[in-house]
């Protein structure tokens, strides 16, 4: 009889708690899942109402379910902007608007316009991120040059119900493309931790009628801050050294005009210390086929013609990586291709005895190129 | 006294010995221990641990000769004989104190990764409660039983993690590693002893070695279990680095977490990969709080002579829920456990370690081996 009450005891104790109902209840139908946040920076800082001047711009891309059936083709999203003087304070001011419970848990890309890029140590705003366990650390982050974020996502999607989805599949179509720069949120956190505040980030075009997309280009940051962006080229050049990416060539040769496809690039960067200096040697090894010749055909089953051919591909991956050298040494004087990285984890004592913000732009690199052929070239 | 649970006479296969260190040793701090080490070691972390195996594999050795000497007996009852009784009482309340207040530890710890990942807004309190009841219950029976639902669950906790791994190989760099050594040896040394601070478990050996058939044949096992988990917690570590960089790693509470969550599969429809850790991790806990309120619960009878195993076992699982409640933030629950993994050196390794020492120097043995 006592065991039995004993029982009985410990079952209603445990009962007990759960009268008050369902604690952590999360029906799918009463949350509101935020797809892509746009961050800004505010161009009239005061907010009536507040004790601080608001500081962000943050404009919210929400799934709106009740259009995600609709065929009609219009984005099933919602736009909501709000001004407030912390992420967190911002958000807390959109569930004010939004009848159903905020989540970020399908948070899929960070857009971040230029003047707040270039105002703010961008580690301030990514701590919310960081710190939030709803969000995915891995979502998409990308930079808007010359606008803001919101004008980014006050664009219909061409194709999608969203525009998060839209440029979550532009991130994944440039895997096979050289042309734009992917760094993800986390990695572009570890690139700023480890180099001290030196990254490449990924680029967000505006058309100027304000109705296109375009993903090409990389942002450069120093310390922290966005510090100029480069155009399609000049990340074509950049990732040669920096993302070992397909990439589609030209090149002429005797009258031949001729479209080259890199379908595997190894880049290897060496660091040496010659007579007390840092010098780099850069090696890339290009495997790839001809995709097109104009102006003339050659017979590509000709040993002969092919070595023409990847002397001429060599030639012009050597001159692209060059310009990428010059540009990040002599132009921004910034270290964002990751040579230093690649000198620390050589020579870690040499690193730390020098500056080398001031060493680098006249850091010598000597770049070697290897170009192979994956096909013969032929048709079929 | 059969506070050992060998009452029964049933024997264990010694190849248990592999199971009861995995699934007793391996908790939550699998999934912290980056954190932990990658201050000390860097992008060493991984030395310090295969280093650690060697050494922690050794001494699993020794902890199976300590107990291999006295076949039968409860560590409290050669513990005596070696140490005298007030001394052996004393080595027995410090055993106690260790144990409560690394039950308190994982309860805290369990209960904020459950708030953070889980239940956020449930009271802490009622999940840990009904693990605290349920590990009471099983802790109850004895360690054969215990071992018997480790050996249930091994499958559980390996698979998921062991998938995890495999999928988290080709999202790591290995430029995160380098440089090596780069400042030298002794933070890689220094980590290795944080490492082995945090198997905390590993005292298992001494209460399941009386319970074999044979003691001898516990070597292997007890290597293959070592090793098990250091493999376990390179594997982690790998993770952890590889994906995030020390750097990430160190801004990070949980680390191995973080780093699952990164994993991305272009083209595979599933997102969300840490949610694969859940399982392993719910065992992982629950397997090593049974552990711990078995040895409180045997501890306090052993040593304080206390018969009623029911109100001792309800002792045991108020320990568990006041974990919650006993420190004031997180924050301080994590500088704890690392003060913890350091003490824990000394009850895991230096106390055992020189228990057998002078239990050869004085040529004590257990009454079977005369």
């Amino acid at each position: 009889m006592g065991k039995i009450t004993s029982v009985l005891f410990g079952l209603i104790l445990l009962l007990l708690p759960m009268s008050a109902g369902c604690w952590d209840v999360k029906d799918i139908s009463n949350q509101a899942f935020v797809t892509c946040i746009g961050l800004d920076a505010v161009s009239d800082p005061d907010l009536p109402g507040f004790m601080d001047a608001a500081e962000y711009k943050l404009t919210f891309e929400i799934i709106n379910p009740a259009k995600l059936a609709d065929n009609s083709g219009g984005p099933a999203t919602i736009i909501e902007t709000v001004e407030a003087p912390s992420i967190g304070k911002a958000v807390e001011i959109l569930q004010s608007r939004i009848s159903r419970q905020i989540t970020l848990s399908h948070l899929r890309v960070l857009l971040v316009g230029d003047k707040l890029a270039r105002q703010k140590d961008f580690t301030d705003p990514a701590d919310y991120f960081e710190k939030n366990a709803e969000v995915a650390l891995r979502m998409r982050l990308m930079f808007v040059q010359g606008h803001e974020a919101r004008d980014v996502l006050n664009i219909k999607p061409k194709q999608g119900k969203s525009l998060s989805d839209e440029l979550v599949a532009l991130t994944q179509i440039e895997r096979n493309t050289s042309l734009a720069q992917t760094n993800p949120f986390n990695s572009f956190m570890q690139d700023l931790r480890t180099t001290g505040g030196r990254a490449l980030g990924s680029r967000v075009l505006v058309h100027e009628n304000r109705k296109i997309l375009i993903r090409s280009g990389s942002a450069v940051f120093n310390n922290r801050k966005l510090a100029g962006w480069l155009d399609c080229t000049e990340t074509e050049d950049a990732n040669w050294i920096t993302r070992e990416t397909p990439a589609v060539l030209q090149g002429h040769l005797d009258g031949l005009f001729f479209t080259f496809r890199a379908d595997r690039v190894k880049t290897d960067i060496i660091p040496e210390i010659r007579e007390g200096k840092p010098f780099f040697k850069i090696k890339i090894k290009v495997e790839g086929n001809i995709l097109e010749e104009q102006g003339r055909q050659i017979d590509l089953s000709n040993p002969e013609n092919m070595d023409k051919i990847t002397n001429t591909i060599s030639g012009v991956v050597r001159k692209s990586a060059a310009m990428a050298i010059s540009k990040s040494q002599k132009e921004f004087g910034i270290d964002y291709l990751g040579l230093g990285q690649a000198f620390n984890n050589r020579y870690p004592e040499a690193y730390k005895n020098m500056d080398w913000k001031k060493v680098y732009p006249d850091i010598p690199v000597e770049i070697n190129v290897k170009c192979t052929f994956s096909k013969s070239g032929l048709a079929r | 006294m059969s506070v050992s649970g060998n009452k029964s006479g049933d024997n264990l296969d010694p190849r248990v010995v592999t199971v009861g260190l995995i699934l007793g040793i391996v908790e939550f701090e699998l999934f912290t221990i980056a954190k932990g080490i990658t201050p000390i070691a860097r992008q060493d972390a991984w030395i310090s641990v295969i280093l650690g195996s060697v050494i922690i594999s050794a001494s699993a050795y020794l902890l199976i000769r300590l107990g291999a000497r006295f076949p039968g007996e409860t560590p409290f009852q050669y513990g005596e004989k070696i140490w005298g009784r007030p001394m052996a009482f004393f080595w027995g309340l410090m055993y106690l104190v260790y144990w409560s207040g690394f039950l308190a530890l994982i309860s805290q710890e369990a209960s904020m990764a459950n708030r953070v990942f889980f239940l956020k807004s449930t009271p802490p309190v009622i999940p840990i409660l009904i693990l605290a009841i349920a590990a009471a219950w099983l802790a109850s029976y004895g360690l054969t039983s215990l071992i018997r639902f480790f050996q249930l669950n091994l499958a559980f906790l390996l698979l998921p993690m062991l998938l995890v791994f495999v999928m988290a190989v080709r999202n790591m760099d290995l430029h995160n590693f380098q440089p090596v050594l780069s400042n030298g040896l002794m933070p890689v040394i220094r980590g290795t002893v944080y490492f082995m601070g945090t198997l905390q478990g590993l005292e298992i050996i001494l209460f399941l070695v009386p319970l074999l058939r044979s003691a001898e044949a516990a070597v292997k096992p007890a290597l293959a279990g070592v090793y098990v988990i250091t493999g376990l917690t390179l594997m982690q570590i790998l993770t952890a680095v590889g994906i995030m960089g020390k750097e990430n790693v160190q801004a990070s509470i949980w680390p191995e977490i973080v780093a699952i969550s990164l994993i991305e599969l272009p083209g595979f429809p599933v997102e969300r990969f840490e949610l694969f850790l859940t399982l392993p991790w719910l065992i992982a806990v629950f397997t090593t709080i049974c552990l711990y309120t078995y040895f409180l619960v045997s501890g306090i009878m052993g040593i304080l002579g206390i018969k009623k195993r029911g109100a001792v076992s309800y002792f045991a699982a108020a320990v568990i829920v006041l974990g919650v409640y006993i420190f004031p933030n997180y924050p301080t629950a994590i500088q704890v456990r690392r003060y913890f993994s350091w003490a824990s050196i000394f009850f895991l390794y230096v106390l055992p370690i020189t228990t057998l020492t002078i239990a050869v120097l004085r040529k004590k043995r257990g009454g079977m081996n005369g």
